[in-house]
């Protein structure tokens, strides 16, 4: 996967499932401020990117310390990265 | 009439944050569909024994304890008679390679007892029991003193499982299945329930594990006085249509016989799977919704109560567990498996044992050809289904021989659970706990709609009772509702 697939798939999936516009997708948005997501919207956010990437996300922590759309897109690339690394 | 709080679903977990909030001056309607609240926990009457449907026995019932601490808290403890288990053995474990034993309470006990079976695993049975203390000890309304902000909520989410634990630090594959078999109180196989929660639910069981004399109905009997006692108006037989609001906050509920009841604040407690049918559509996100429908259940079960000729009288303060070759931990269905047998009190005399209540874990996919059915229509050859289910499990109950002559009073499947319950999935507990599914929390996205039930904290009396204290701290502040507990204690 590209680095524009993913962040495509991540915004096209957040877009769906949060019923947010995608044109409003950029990686300067803040998921608080602009999306409207709250904290209570984290674990909804993080299964929808478990079932886009199909991987675990057990980084309860960093997730909770995301603003940014950009940092989402950061975050997954890591985790894939990671992946491919260990394979 | 205004209310401040409408409590949907009358069980142990409404009935338990309805009592919290009038404690603390809220007016509050707890409302629940069947006839009477707690149908399950209240059990039923027949051929003279009193039948447990929902509530069979507890641990943390010692003073001092969690589950003691809510029910004096809530002054519950007054009108029930609790009774001990048999401190020697309050499980009794028979399995089908014809070994058997009894499991006694307390740590010291259960490491003297099993290290005599498992001499060489002495150290790591020790060591199990005290990770189960340890991680029961990270959660704040257990341990009050724990700062509640010192651990991610949903860290359990990620494992271990039991079983992990279990390959960790057992070899003798007949211990990890005398411990596994404990999973029947929760309803989730070993490889499934994150050993955090099997410490917290399953835990308490090996210290103290006690009843109440007159078994669930005198519990309810005393949920009602308190309820009463406290102000908190209760409608029965109404069951809640639609909760009314947007996204922005709720506002009532309608009843389906098209009474509204204005509200300034609504607690549900129903299957999380109902929940979402409760609502209009943009109330919560979509993927919120597909979440709550998509949550996986516990096992379920076939439920044989019967009545007995001579029952042992042992039965009403130890359980039986007939552990045949259950994989996993948990059943198949009536040929093979764990059966999970609690004694039945005679109704004209208490301290005698008059029947059997048979749990049998089962998948839901068992009665699954009749699932158009509904309660009290279901076609002639569920009913021949059902006798055939009956008389499997007679015969297995005959192996064990010292109840004299037994006699079938009724069977609940799954689709009793189904529909009796109001349990989409037919679920023994409803929503499953289990590594990797995020259930729901006691706070949504909707300001004043909250949630408690066994889905959001657990199950049995104890994660009921914990997911109204879980679900009420956020209104009425965790550190005070915890400083009021430590009061009491």
């Amino acid at each position: 996967m590209t680095e524009q697939e993913v962040v495509a798939l991540i915004n096209s999936s957040l877009a769906e499932e949060f019923e947010l516009d995608l044109e409003d997708m950029d990686a300067d948005a803040d998921i608080f401020d602009d999306f409207g997501l709250d904290s209570l919207d984290i674990v909804d956010m993080v299964i929808v990117l478990e079932s886009a990437f199909k991987f675990k996300i057990r980084e309860e922590r960093a997730i909770r310390k995301i603003r940014k759309l950009g940092e989402i897109y950061t975050f997954v690339l890591g985790k894939l990265n990671e992946a491919e690394q260990a394979s | 009439m205004r209310y401040d709080y409408a409590v949907i679903g009358g069980g142990i977990s409404g009935m338990t944050a309805a009592l919290l909030l009038a404690k603390h001056g809220r007016r509050t309607v707890l409302i629940e569909q069947a006839p009477r609240l707690a149908p399950l926990v209240r059990g039923f009457q027949r051929d003279g024994v009193n039948f447990d449907t929902g509530f069979h026995y507890a641990g943390g019932l010692a003073p001092g304890e969690s589950l003691h601490l809510f029910l004096r808290y809530l002054g519950l403890l007054d009108p029930l008679q609790i009774k001990a288990f048999d401190p020697v053995g309050f499980d009794r474990f028979q399995f089908a390679d014809g070994m058997s034993f009894a499991l006694p309470l307390g740590d010291d006990a259960i490491i003297a007892r099993l290290a005599r079976l498992f001499p060489t695993e002495r150290v790591a049975i020790a060591t199990y029991l005290q990770r189960l203390a340890a991680a029961a000890g990270t959660f704040p309304y257990i341990n009050l003193d724990r700062d509640f902000t010192a651990q991610p909520t949903l860290d359990y989410v990620h494992g271990p499982s039991l079983q992990e634990v279990l390959d960790e630090l057992f070899i003798a594959p007949r211990l990890k299945e005398i411990f596994a078999a404990h999973c029947v109180l929760h309803g989730a196989p070993p490889s499934d329930i994150p050993f955090a929660l099997h410490a917290c639910f399953v835990g308490p069981y090996y210290r103290s594990a006690h009843g109440f004399v007159g078994g669930g109905a005198a519990l309810v009997a005393a949920f009602e006085t308190a309820l009463r006692a406290a102000g908190v108006e209760i409608l029965t037989g109404r069951a809640v249509e639609r909760i009314l609001g947007d996204s922005n906050g709720v506002c009532g509920v309608r009843l389906v016989d098209g009474e509204e009841v204005t509200v300034a604040a609504v607690i549900a407690t129903v299957h999380p799977a109902s929940l979402v049918d409760l609502v209009a559509d943009k109330f919560f996100r979509p993927i919120f919704n597909k979440r709550m429908k998509q949550l996986e259940n516990t096992t379920s079960a076939l439920i044989f109560y019967v009545a007995c000729e001579t029952a042992p009288e042992w039965l009403l303060r130890s359980n039986l567990l007939m552990v045949d070759a259950a994989p996993g931990g948990m059943g198949t269905g009536p040929d093979d498996g764990l059966l999970f047998i609690a004694g039945a009190e005679r109704s004209a005399d208490p301290s005698r044992c008059g029947g059997m209540v048979v749990i049998s874990p089962c998948a839901a996919q068992l009665t699954a050809r009749w699932q158009e059915s509904r309660f009290g229509g279901r076609p002639a050859d569920y009913r021949y289904f059902k006798d055939e289910l009956s008389r499997k499990l007679l015969r297995r109950l005959q192996l064990f021989a010292e109840c004299g002559a037994i006699r079938s009073v009724a069977l609940a499947t799954p689709l009793t659970l189904r529909d009796y319950c109001n349990n989409p999935g037919g679920g023994l507990y409803g929503v499953k706990h289990r590594v990797g599914q995020y259930n729901p929390q006691p706070v949504t996205r909707v300001p004043n709609l909250l949630l408690a039930g066994q889905a959001v904290a657990g199950p049995g009396l104890f994660g009921t009772m914990l997911s109204a204290f879980l679900c009420c701290g956020t209104v009425l502040g965790h550190e005070q509702l915890r400083e009021e507990l430590k009061q009491c204690s």
